[in-house]
């Protein structure tokens, strides 16, 4: 018997050991590092080293390899170390864009309609082929054939002549205020003329074909593993700092940022502003920037034509509290259908949340305990499902019954593009032309591509089409003002808010370029290191 | 008629084995486990009546407070609150009637589908038997929260399609069981008897054959309960479990998964809820599965 | 080849389809489609298109990924390497908490000992397997910092999902172990060789475990599916790439050749994973007669 008081206090020793670890985790919660006092001596030389694989986390994997097919920000930022485009966008402090450029050596305009360009010469895509204007002209040709962005960012191209080997001319279908702007977008980046012949109206389908001219080569794919680039020899601009990039695919956020901590991973992109704290009290840099993305509720306007039920359920949403709690402020209240960043941008009239108010006006409508089917992704933008929720609640605060069906991306997607069963519906755009035109154009004109909300308005129509072909900046920017003021006054959208960008990297790690329009370039990252 | 047959059946094996009782008397972990079921019946009843009789209303559970989101246990909130400021006792409790509803008729599902096929391959023998033993295994070994997960992804996701991919995909177990239990009961004299007398083949079946089974198919359908459990906390977590605001415990602990770092309260206490409940289900699951019949644990270690 | 079947009618009937996931908030062009339709034989009926995937299978082509344009096999072995170094680490863990604890069970039942290991065990298969994940990361791997939180390479990266899985499987292996165990011990000859004053931890070992493999050995061959079940949730949480995850990822995206492949060798692997079993069953036990096993 006494063998078995021994495996029993065995036992008992093993139920202590577990009950401490989960009091330990438990109620002492981790015990934080002690925030780094950093003080850096004035004669510390401080020296920049080059780094030789820096790894990188991403919420999605690669949705697709083909440049001009992609649309999503995690796709477009692996790809956009690989493909360049004739002109890059660059960012200063306040975060307004400028747009200089890129395989473009110069340019000039001969008319309102005609444009001519030069290329740089010797640059070469990654197969060691030079990069000509015919590359050029089969890219813009193929783009709008396979690509969602390129039909909307290259529609305004009629024709594109090759003069020389280096010179190519744009016809322009009309004069097109944004089009600098639109070159500069990675969608529009230059592949070569046999891939693009090769692959005239479908996806590449092999990594093989992935050939840009950018700083990097494609070198491994693991579907939900891994990307791998590394550095391309001949490559024409500044040699990049970093010899090889790993892209780690993690959709849980809390995975995610773990990653980071274990050292497993150097950077972590959408990163939920829960752990900011937590990180920047572990010694992690943080860096938070707005977005260009508006997040909205859009509205079925033929299941809900009034006007005034729309703008109530404007009212009924507390979009403050929404960003203060849920998104923990990383975001601020959308102030018009685009972001402030954007040109084009005009300031509305705030819907100020009034539950009372709305209920009078859902009650007047005959609203009053309608059922209304809310659609939602989850996992998709931050706090996606938790906004929803909050927003059922509100709505059903001011006399609306909501069903929300929250919905995994695929089927979410495609019901709100084939289907119209339902009356609200939750998605995010992000203006990444820094132009009005992209995040009004295909929203909001009737008929247009992404306008799921069946809104239809002939005046918001003939001010779109107007801006397109006014080439006099502030004559532009006025007709998009008053468009914006006619939507937001129609309330197609439930306005919610724009969204933050929030990554994290390591403590030493600078030069990481964090765009607004949720893009970040590490091609030229170092290691900031205090030798002693 | 039948349902009344049944319950005979059932009624006979609980009262028949007073040694039931007398075992559930003496011993506490199957007391604790007991009252842990029993307590959970009740919150689920109490919920049940309590939104009937409209006495409080769904917002009581649902109703959001953003300012206190997040919040650690205090005397206000004993367990805390979660993301959208809601009381998890509050969820917990009201959680209750999700995990009982899903438990009735998710298992049902199982027993009733499965159970029917099992005892028609098993009475009818011979091919039709040899295919459908075949598709049981098949389905059997091979990952079935891949399968449940199609399945919701089809109906598309709420509470509905979760206990309907349940019930389908714990089905496979009782058309094994029930099969392997008709064909040794099927060669027993009182079947021959009743073939002799002219009963028609249901009536052998359902009045005859299943009350004598119905005993090992009732542990089964225990130890399903608990595993009914874990499905719709699994696909929850997948992120195809019941909608928001349904207070299940599974959501709740999907939805705390992203703040376990500031709030591990909120995933803490559904997943102990979950494993509660579980365990003592199963607890009272070996319970009977020692108590009743030996063959039972004969058939399920071999076949 | 059934179940292929089934899982094609059920993946296929999924609302969404692969080349709308491909292009995120935007609607593919209608060319695009239609070529990617034909690339992909989307446009033909659900039975051509499925005699089409069972001939080219057969062929060895097992076709590429939609999106990424992987090919399928190479994909579907590589993760399935890393379910196998999972599934026999997680499977080691668990046969060995199990029939340690069966033994110490066996050895003196119903002594408190084995009360405590029964609770035990029915407690390991009460566990919500991904809530128990999170928790050994939150423990091992962000506070404590001594293991990494999850990925694939090497031991380190394989220790916590395999005591995830094996911890929640360890259990059900106690139970049939304890019970097979016990029946064996009433057997004469060890009872007689007990009363002989034979060392009793060679008595155990020797006699008991020897006899009690059989069940074990079927449990697990049994339970294959549970285990891929919890795989891929264990997968999924630690961000471990096995074909679990992958084959979950790709319904997701509705990456059909990816889908397909991965079951269809699951498949494969379970049939032989059935197959061993009731050879090792037959070795093990030669009184057993094989057909009887198979039922």
């Amino acid at each position: 018997m006494k063998s078995s008081r021994l495996t029993y206090i065995a036992l008992v020793l093993v139920a202590v050991v577990i009950i401490g670890m989960v009091g330990y985790f438990y109620f002492l919660r981790a015990p934080e590092a002690p925030p780094k006092v950093e003080t850096p001596l004035e004669e510390t030389p401080v020296t920049f080293k080059e780094i030789d694989v820096l790894k990188i986390s991403q919420r999605a994997d690669l949705s697709t390899i083909d440049v001009q097919v992609a649309t999503d920000a995690p796709t477009l930022s692996v790809l956009g170390h690989v493909y360049e485009t004739l002109f890059r966008v660059k960012f200063d402090e306040t975060g307004t864009p400028t747009f200089v450029p890129h395989l473009v050596e110069s340019y000039t305009k001969i008319n309102d309609t005609l444009w001519e360009f030069r290329l740089k010469s010797g640059v070469k895509f990654h197969d060691g082929k030079p990069l000509t204007a015919h590359d050029v002209k089969a890219s813009f040709e193929r783009g709008p054939q396979v690509g969602s962005l390129p039909r909307i960012l290259l529609g305004f191209i009629e024709e594109v002549q090759v003069v020389d080997n280096l010179t190519f001319r744009l016809v322009l279908k009309y004069p097109f205020g944004p089009m600098i702007a639109h070159l500069s977008h990675p969608s529009t980046a230059i592949i070569p003329a046999w891939v693009a012949e090769r692959f005239p109206n479908a996806p590449i389908d092999s990594t093989a074909y992935i050939i840009g001219t950018g700083p990097y080569r494609f070198v491994e794919y693991k579907k939900g593993e891994r990307t791998v680039l590394e550095v391309f020899a001949d490559y024409w601009g500044r040699k990049p700092t970093v010899k090889r990039i790993e892209w780690v695919p993690i959709p849980d956020d809390s995975t995610r940022v773990s990653f980071l901590e274990a050292g497993t991973v150097d950077i972590v992109t959408h990163v939920p502003p829960q752990f900011v704290n937590l990180l920047k009290d572990k010694g992690f840099q943080v860096v938070q920037i707005p977005s260009v993305r508006v997040i909205y509720i859009g509205i079925n306007v033929e299941r809900i034509p009034d006007a005034r039920v729309r703008q109530a359920l404007n009212l009924a949403v507390d979009k403050e509290a929404i960003v203060k709690h849920i998104l923990e402020g990383a975001g601020s209240v959308a102030s018009a259908p685009i972001h402030p960043s954007v040109f084009g941008y005009s300031k509305q009239t705030p819907y100020q949340y009034d539950a009372a108010k709305a209920r009078e006006a859902i009650r007047a409508a005959g609203w009053e305990g309608r059922e209304l089917v809310f659609i939602t992704p989850q996992g998709r933008y931050l706090k996606d499902r938790e906004i929803a929720e909050a927003v059922k609640a509100y709505l059903e605060a001011v006399g609306l019954r909501v069903k929300v069906e929250v919905m995994e991306w695929a089927a979410y997607i495609s019901r709100v593009t084939t289907q119209k069963d339902f009356d609200l519906f939750l998605l995010g755009w992000s203006t990444v032309t820094l132009d009005a035109d992209y995040g009004l154009y295909s929203l909001f004109r009737s008929g247009a591509p992404f306008n799921r909300m069946q809104y239809s308005n002939a005046e918001v129509d003939r001010l779109l089409d107007a801006a397109r072909a006014e080439s006099d900046l502030a004559k532009r920017a006025q007709l998009y003002a008053e468009a914006q003021r006619l939507i937001w006054q129609d309330a197609p959208w439930i306005f919610l808010h724009y969204e933050d960008i929030i990554v994290a990297f390591k403590p030493k790690l600078v030069d990481i370029e964090i765009q607004p329009i949720e893009r970040w370039i590490l091609t030229y990252a170092m290691v900031r290191e205090e030798s002693r | 008629m039948k349902s009344w047959t049944y319950l005979k059946g059932l009624a006979r094996i609980a009262y028949t084995n007073m040694r039931f009782l007398k075992a559930l008397s003496g011993d506490v972990t199957t007391l604790i486990a007991l009252s842990i079921v029993l307590g959970t019946f009740f919150a689920a009843f109490i919920t049940t009546v309590l939104l009937y009789t409209e006495v409080v209303s769904e917002s009581l559970y649902a109703g959001i407070s953003l300012a206190n989101r997040l919040q650690p246990p205090s005397l206000k909130h004993p367990l805390g609150t979660d993301h959208l400021g809601r009381d998890l006792l509050v969820r917990i409790i009201f959680g209750a009637r999700i995990a009982i509803l899903v438990i009735l008729t998710s298992v049902t599902i199982a027993v009733v589908l499965g159970t029917t096929i099992g005892l028609l391959a098993g009475y009818i023998g011979g091919y039709v038997d040899l295919i459908v033993s075949r598709i049981v295994d098949a389905l059997m070994s091979f990952p079935a929260v891949l399968l449940a997960l199609a399945i919701v992804t089809v109906l598309g996701p709420g509470l509905e399609s979760v206990i309907i991919a349940i019930g389908i995909a714990e089905a496979p177990i009782f058309a094994r069981l029930s099969r392997g239990l008709v064909a040794v009961e099927k060669e027993n004299l009182y079947v021959e008897a009743a073939k002799a007398i002219g009963a028609s083949h249901i009536r052998i079946l359902v009045k005859h054959i299943l009350p004598n089974i119905a005993g090992p198919l009732l542990v089964q359908a225990t130890f399903t309960s608990s595993s009914a459990i874990l499905w719709e906390a699994a696909l929850s977590f997948l992120g195809l479990g019941v909608q928001p605001p349904t207070p299940s415990w599974g959501l709740m602990m999907a939805e705390a998964r992203a703040y376990m770092r500031v709030a591990p309260h909120a995933i803490v206490f559904p997943g102990l809820a979950i494993f509660l409940l579980v365990f003592s289900i199963n607890t009272l699951g070996e319970k009977l599965r020692d108590l009743l019949d030996p063959r039972y644990r004969a058939l399920m270690s071999k076949s | 080849m059934i179940m292929l079947f089934v899982v094609f009618i059920l993946v296929k009937a999924l609302p969404g389809d692969p080349i709308t996931v491909m292009y995120g908030e935007f609607d593919p062009p209608p060319e695009v489609r239609k070529a990617l339709e034909e690339r992909l034989g989307l446009d033909r009926p659900l039975l051509v298109q499925y005699m089409l995937y069972v001939m080219r299978i057969l062929q060895g082509d097992w076709g590429k990924s939609v999106g990424t344009g992987e090919e399928v096999l190479r994909l579907v072995l590589r993760r399935f390497q890393a379910t196998l170094e999972l599934a026999v680490a997680s499977v080691a863990i668990a046969t060995f908490i199990g029939l340690s604890l069966a033994l110490i069970s066996a050895w003196r039942p119903n002594s408190l000992a084995d009360k405590i290991i029964r609770i035990a065990s029915v407690a390991s298969y009460s566990i919500p397997v991904f809530w128990w994940g999170l928790m050994l990361i939150l423990i091992f791997a962000v506070y404590l910092q001594l293991l990494p939180p999850g990925e694939r390479g090497g031991l380190k990266h394989l220790i916590l999902p395999a005591v995830t899985l094996g911890v929640v499987s360890f259990g059900m292996i106690a139970r049939v172990s304890r019970a097979s165990m016990l029946e064996v011990m009433t057997h004469d000859y060890v009872v007689a060789a007990r009363a002989r004053g034979l060392n009793e931890v060679k008595v155990l070992l020797s006699y008991v475990m020897r006899n009690a493999i059989v069940p074990i050995v079927t449990i697990i061959g049994l339970r294959f599916g549970v285990l891929m079940s919890g795989a891929v949730i264990t997968e999924t949480v630690f961000k471990y790439p096995g074909i679990g995850s992958m084959i979950y990822d790709s319904i997701l995206a509705r990456d059909y050749p990816v889908v397909f492949g991965g079951i269809l060798f699951v498949g494969i692997v379970v049939m032989t994973v059935n197959l061993l079993v009731d050879i090792l069953y037959y070795f093990v036990d030669p009184r057993v007669k094989l057909e009887k096993t198979r039922v």
